[in-house]
């Protein structure tokens, strides 16, 4: 076939065959296709940032025993062993509710099915999925009222240390508020713009608002953030999250948990990366 | 072309593209998945899921929207525009996996309806760079679920193919919504220059490819035309070729003038069906034969074969020593004139 006929051909979508010059562009159109997916595939993979090794344990239900603590967040304290002088060891777990909610409203239910007096005067066993990462523990009650598996009262006291909160002194951070259930494993990433409406969502369900700070030693440190009384204000919060931000305020330490108190209204100081 | 409504108007051509996506498709997927494995090993189902459709998504709406002008500047990538509809459509399911999935995993379980959380959880609308970009995003899927909703031919007949063609030029919108979509959202996250680069590399060729395009229409449109007694130079009848046309605009009115059979005929260049230009369209089986879709028309009165009703404006034609000139004042639609002769 001449260039000047080649020229001519013509192509009618619902005639079986395709003249010959046109099929062989449109063979070489999809091997350019075939190689420009593979590139755009490989180099997205290279482009991006990477991910961190946290860990939610979808569809995995674990059982935790400890006693629930209410303040400053309510979570579980798990006896993990004895230390060399028999002391006991613990670890602390913060509980979250299932979906985007805090564990409050779980732990009322909970405490009603109780036969007596308040649910942090028991050592329970509550079925629940695992969330974790660089440390911290979430234990999320999958299950609603049903993740009370087992309780007993507790009678010897001496064995749970007091929770109580202690001023540790004055202190400035700087990086981002997170909801930690998202943070420590259930998204990836679960930071930054890109998360912060599901961060919003999460601490408006009472998930409590975590400010992940980077230290000196190029870690991060995790605090809880409260008002200046210990109260909650994930409202108050809400417009922060994700954001970079400065929180000035007062450190304190209960149990495993670093906290800073803070008036959310003066305290609080969006800044540029 | 088709008398009734069918879903799909299937032939093998059709079959072959449509297979041809589907298997470009699942080898980006996999190709997707299988480098983010090797290369970020914690990378989680759900990223896979969300990225890996989203980008997939992103790369389709790119090849669908250069298609249109590589067309127009080639007419062999014609293959491409035909089954057209078919890569939009499923482009349309991909995005929807990235939406669906995106609203449940990002919005769904909280104390307010998703959608609801999608509009109201991030509230900083009067800022650009923290803008909600998931918003955008929406409204970008919105305007492609109009377009795949409305892509059978029974909405282009029902709507009019001017509507019909102005819903589907929204697609730029939509490309517009889904740039800003990724630059306020993962971007601002990832901030790789690879990543940034790769999106103006697609923006650039996409704007590059449409302006040749309309270059190339441009310079068509603009020629002078001269003037003789009411009838308007076309061409030197040599440089018709055979069962082919020769386009000219006079005020705006595009017509298309075919030599056949040693003869000419002039009718109106756009196509009822989606206003394809006829005038790139070839004489086949003695009828105009639109080169977008394949839709005919007879030459000589600008009716399309029975049982099919479309009809075209005519036009009368002149020859002087070896020039053809068209009237431009248009005849009724379907009206017979006598083709010129000139041999």
């Amino acid at each position: 076939m001449s260039k000047e006929e080649e020229k001519d051909d013509f192509y009618v979508g619902y005639i079986d065959k395709a003249p010959k010059s046109i099929s062989k562009l449109s063979r070489r159109f999809v091997w350019h296709i075939t190689i420009l997916i593979v590139l755009v595939a490989g180099l997205i993979a290279i482009g991006q940032r990477g991910f961190v090794n946290s860990t939610f344990e979808f569809g995995n239900v674990s059982e935790l025993s400890g006693k629930i603590y209410l303040t400053p967040q309510p979570f579980l304290k798990v006896k993990t062993g004895k230390d060399i002088f028999g002391n006991p060891l613990y670890k602390d777990v913060l509980l979250i509710g299932y979906g985007k909610y805090g564990a409050m409203s779980t732990l009322e239910e909970i405490e009603s099915q109780l036969n007596e007096s308040e649910i942090d005067t028991y050592e329970v066993t509550l079925a629940g999925t695992l969330v974790y990462y660089d440390g911290v523990t979430l234990f999320e009650l999958t299950k609603g009222a049903k993740s009370l598996l087992d309780y007993k009262k507790i009678t010897r006291t001496s064995e749970w240390p007091s929770n109580k909160p202690n001023r540790i002194g004055n202190i400035t951070l700087e990086g981002q508020i997170v909801d930690p259930k998202c943070y420590f494993g259930v998204m990836k990433p679960g930071h930054s713009k890109p998360h912060r409406s599901c961060a919003i969502r999460c601490i408006s369900g009472g998930i409590p608002p975590f400010m992940v700070a980077k230290n000196e030693n190029g870690t991060f440190d995790y605090y809880i953030v409260l008002g200046e009384s210990g109260e909650a204000i994930n409202k108050e919060v809400l417009d922060y999250v994700a954001d970079p931000v400065k929180l000035t305020g007062s450190k304190l330490k209960a149990g495993e948990w670093s906290l800073i108190y803070l008036n959310p209204k003066i305290d609080i100081e969006r800044i540029k990366e | 072309m088709s008398v009734k409504y069918v879903g799909v108007l299937w032939n093998k051509q059709k079959k072959r593209y449509d297979k041809t996506i589907a298997l470009l498709a699942i080898l980006y997927l996999v190709l997707f998945v299988g480098f983010n494995v090797l290369l970020h090993p914690t990378i989680s189902p759900e990223a896979l899921l969300v990225r890996s459709t989203a980008t997939l998504a992103l790369l389709m709406l790119h090849v669908i929207l250069a298609i249109g002008p590589m067309a127009r500047i080639n007419t062999k990538f014609l293959p491409l525009l035909y089954n057209r509809r078919h890569l939009g459509v499923s482009m349309f399911l991909v995005a929807t996996i990235h939406v669906v999935f995106s609203i449940i995993q990002f919005h769904s379980l909280g104390n307010v309806n998703a959608f609801v959380s999608l509009f109201a959880s991030n509230t900083h609308y009067d800022s650009f760079v923290n803008f909600p970009f998931q918003v955008l995003g929406f409204y970008a899927f919105i305007i492609i679920l109009l377009m795949a909703a409305t892509s059978h031919d029974f909405w282009l007949n029902n709507l009019s193919p001017k509507v019909w063609k102005s819903l589907h030029m929204l697609v730029y919108v939509a490309y517009a919504l889904i740039i800003m979509h990724v630059m306020l959202g993962v971007i601002q996250l990832e901030k790789s220059p690879l990543l940034i680069g790769m999106l103006a590399v697609g923006m650039l060729t996409i704007i590059t490819l449409h302006l040749v395009a309309a270059y190339k229409t441009h310079r068509a449109d603009t020629k002078e035309n001269i003037e003789e007694e009411g009838f308007v130079f076309v061409s030197n009848l040599e440089d018709i070729k055979p069962n082919r046309a020769k386009v000219v605009t006079i005020a705006n009115e595009s017509i298309a003038v075919f030599k056949y059979e040693g003869k000419l005929s002039a009718v109106h260049n756009a196509c009822k069906h989606q206003n394809g230009p006829l005038g790139e369209g070839k004489i086949i089986d003695g009828c105009i034969t639109c080169p977008w879709h394949g839709y005919q028309y007879k030459p000589n009165d600008g009716c399309a074969p029975e049982p099919f009703t479309e009809k075209l404006h005519t036009y009368d034609l002149r020859l002087k020593e070896g020039k053809v000139y068209v009237n431009p004042n248009p005849k009724p639609e379907g009206t017979h004139i006598e083709p010129l002769s000139y041999e």
